[in-house]
């Protein structure tokens, strides 16, 4: 697909990939020194790692010594997907598990996941494998409104994203403090950074921010925004909008001309008649960021690891630079077949 | 400035009066303790020595330590003191803190509890942020102004979750007035340790004293309860009385009838509600025994000697720490079990007040509107009490505690009565 079309798009790709090509991928091109950079380097030996091997089996509890020691492993097994987990006080082994053994730290992740949009993709995608560029844009806000939150809000400065290899992105915290954050203090957070109860049935949305006006100011200017961007003069013209034609240009010279922060025109067009809580929920249905929590608070999770190959489509997860995020859409992560030529 | 002696979570060796006071007395302490666990059981508040002379000050701290030493080598023998100390220092401790005489002190204590590094005072927060921001309106007041602290959020989770104060650059900012509830849980945390440490370093020589305040303590609480008018509700054998089950209960309850399984917390929160109602150790057994469909297949001894059984019996504190746990709290429960108005959709809650209210009048409409709005902005204790309203016809208070809720439930229903005295009516035990 190209990016600046609206037409669906599922990956074409879809042949299993063969093994010998995924342990030449991991032998040729895949470097382990881009792991390094967002794990590090002192806890690697004591890090859990886990595999889903191409019979479907899945196995937990490994822990390699070196970076090179993971590499061999990866060549000599028919790899499907390969996770990264937390790092423990001893290595994860088969007998000492990652229950028995004492957890010490893993970085704040975030999924973010176009599947859980489906309920508002208007653009009629579905699924984990359609995506257009309009409903992409929903995980490239989120990605956006989440670092600029964790990193105004709770102080945090190192704050790495990596393309899921599918339908979205996960952002890895990598700042000391959040590693050793417990499942409180992280369900704390999802908690601040959830409006949207229920996402996948009733979609309730909280209104009350009065105690925290920079994260109902941020939404403002990043979510509210990015949907007055994208929404149609029709919309506009519809519940719980009914704005009239003169709004509407105002609103749309405004997008496209003023320097001021957007505030300043959210608050400006809306007039007294307008029921600000029925928009202010509408625009947070729409275009909130949706995080997967559990991926989030459970601290023995694993993710997918940066630079290990997607093996429904055969792209790498690779890192994106999160100031050029709205730049970036999945076919621009380079696939095995590429890496291979 | 170092934290006022009257926190006693204090170890010895930080308190500042001479350390040779504080050699185990055993003619003495046992007194004192009685003296402060009397003042407490009568809910009296006191700073030790207030506005006194040194002597007497080193006399007082002395005491403040030797009785509330003491009790907590009582608490680490009996559960029943264990909860009752940590809630009464508790309260005392808060109670302290709000009257403590200078920020400087209130400064100390939450640096105590959460490290230097997490605590600003309010110069280091108007150094680094500016008053002048629209997000800092409210602390243009002097007072707010000068009593405004930040601390790293990560301390006080609670406040984070509910978005109840601002959160800017990894801190929450506030008064510390506003922190009063935060420190007393971390007071609380810390006395927790501190008690067990306690049951491991028990002296030989104060065993038998201890033994004897434990008991004596664990009886007088038990009095006290009904000389306050507070009913014995395990007298009343409520755990058969679904009708005053508050909903998160009455959710897990029906979930266990219906498919008979639970996840393992949940399975602890009903289990020790449950217990607290009055269900005895075999009657929770026969229970689960029952109830639960992966008991399919083993007997009831087996069950009662496996895993399963251990664990119930763990919540009668007869296996791993042995501590007698109470039910958890609402806070308790919002933050780590199950509570249907915070992790059930409005949705599925609206369904089930409407398959209880049919036909709903205008008036039982808009509290069940007001039920739901409580809901969405994350009120579960004021929708519990929406919830009571609307199933008892009577106003009821934020919910703090499930007991609590099944308490005046029982009460509103005529079940118990304030006045009764549970030992002369020939209700159970």
């Amino acid at each position: 697909m190209s990016k600046n079309t609206n037409s669906k798009n599922t990956e074409n790709k879809k042949l299993p990939i063969e093994t010998k090509l995924v342990q030449q991928y991991y032998k040729e091109v895949f470097d382990p020194g881009d792991l390094i950079s967002i794990i590090g380097l002192s806890t690697f030996y004591r890090r859990e790692f886990a595999f889903l091997l191409v019979n479907d089996v899945f196995v937990r509890n490994i822990s390699f010594k070196s970076a090179s020691d993971l590499v061999n492993y990866l060549v000599r097994n028919p790899i499907k997907r390969a996770y990264v987990g937390a790092v423990y006080d001893v290595p994860p082994t088969k007998n000492a598990t990652i229950q028995k053994i004492k957890w010490e730290s893993r970085e704040f992740c975030f999924d973010l996941d176009l599947n859980d949009y489906d309920l508002v993709r208007i653009c009629g995608c579905q699924g984990k494998e359609q995506y257009c560029n309009v409903c992409w844009s929903l995980v490239q806000d989120a990605a956006t409104f989440l670092d600029r939150t964790l990193r105004e809000d709770f102080g945090f400065r190192d704050i790495i994203w990596v393309f899921s290899g599918r339908r979205g992105f996960h952002g890895w915290v990598r700042d000391k403090e959040a590693g050793i954050l417990t499942q409180e203090q992280r369900n704390s957070m999802i908690q601040y950074l959830t409006l949207i109860k229920d996402e996948k049935r009733t979609q309730a949305v909280e209104k009350d921010l009065k105690h925290v006006l920079p994260l109902r100011d941020r939404i403002i200017e990043m979510v509210a925004k990015s949907f007055f961007q994208k929404a149609t003069e029709k919309e506009l013209r519809a519940e719980p909008f009914k704005f009239t034609k003169k709004q509407i240009e105002r609103l749309q010279y405004n997008l496209k001309n003023s320097s001021r922060p957007f505030h300043y025109t959210y608050d400006s067009i809306l007039e007294n008649k307008q029921d600000r809580d029925a928009i202010f929920t509408h625009i947070i249905t729409y275009r909130y960021p949706r995080i997967d929590r559990k991926v989030s608070i459970d601290i023995r999770r694993i993710l997918k690891i940066p630079g290990s190959v997607q093996d429904t489509n055969g792209r790498i997860c690779c890192k994106v630079d999160i100031k050029k995020i709205h730049k970036f859409f999945p076919e621009n992560a380079p696939t095995i077949w590429d890496l291979l030529s | 400035m170092s934290v006022p002696d009257w926190v006693v979570t204090k170890r010895i060796s930080e308190v500042s009066i001479p350390q040779e006071h504080f050699q185990i007395d055993m003619n003495e302490w046992p007194r004192i303790a009685r003296e402060r666990a009397n003042k407490l059981i009568q809910g009296q508040r006191w700073f030790p020595a207030s506005g006194a002379l040194r002597a007497n000050y080193e006399r007082e701290i002395y005491e403040e330590y030797a009785g509330h030493g003491l009790l907590r080598f009582a608490a680490a023998e009996n559960s029943r003191v264990f909860g009752w100390l940590i809630e009464q220092e508790g309260d005392l401790f808060e109670w302290r803190f709000k009257n403590a005489k200078t920020l400087q002190e209130k400064i100390a204590i939450a640096k105590y509890f959460f490290g230097d590094s997490k605590v600003f005072e309010p110069k280091e927060v108007w150094t680094k942020f500016d008053i002048n921001h629209s997000y800092f309106k409210d602390f243009r007041r002097k007072n707010k102004r000068i009593e405004a602290i930040g601390i790293y959020f990560a301390c006080i989770p609670k406040i984070v979750s509910f978005r109840s104060l601002l959160l800017r650059d990894g801190l929450i900012i506030g008064t510390i007035g506003d922190f009063a509830g935060g420190l007393k849980i971390a007071f609380e945390r810390l006395l927790r340790d501190r008690i067990k440490e306690a049951r491991e370093k028990m002296d030989r020589t104060v065993k038998g004293a201890v033994r004897e305040l434990q008991e004596e303590l664990g009886k007088q609480i038990h009095a006290v309860s009904y000389a306050s008018g507070k009913v014995n509700i395990e007298d009343y054998d409520l755990f058969n009385r679904q009708d005053i089950f508050p909903q998160c209960m009455l959710d897990l309850y029906n979930e266990v009838m219906e498919k008979g399984h639970l996840g393992h917390q949940e399975r602890f929160q009903l289990g020790l509600f449950l217990k607290r109602l009055g269900m005895s150790i075999d009657e929770q057994l026969r229970f689960w025994y029952e109830r639960a469909v992966d008991n399919v297949g083993i007997t009831y001894e087996q069950f009662a000697s496996s895993t399963p059984g251990y664990i119930i019996r763990h919540m009668y504190g007869l296996e791993g720490g042995e501590t007698d746990y109470d039910a958890p709290s609402c806070s308790r429960i919002q933050g780590e079990y199950y509570c249907t108005f915070l992790h059930q959709s409005v949705d599925e809650i609206d369904k089930s007040i409407r398959r209880e209210f049919k036909n709903p009048s205008r008036k039982l409409e808009e509290t069940i509107r007001l039920l739901e709005s409580k809901v969405i902005d994350k009120k579960p204790s004021e929708a519990c009490a929406v919830m009571f309203s609307l199933r008892y016809r009577r106003g009821a208070k934020p919910i703090r505690h499930p007991i609590g809720y099944s308490t005046y439930a029982a009460r509103t229903k005529g079940i118990i009565r304030k006045d009764e005295d549970p030992q002369q009516t020939g209700k159970k035990k």
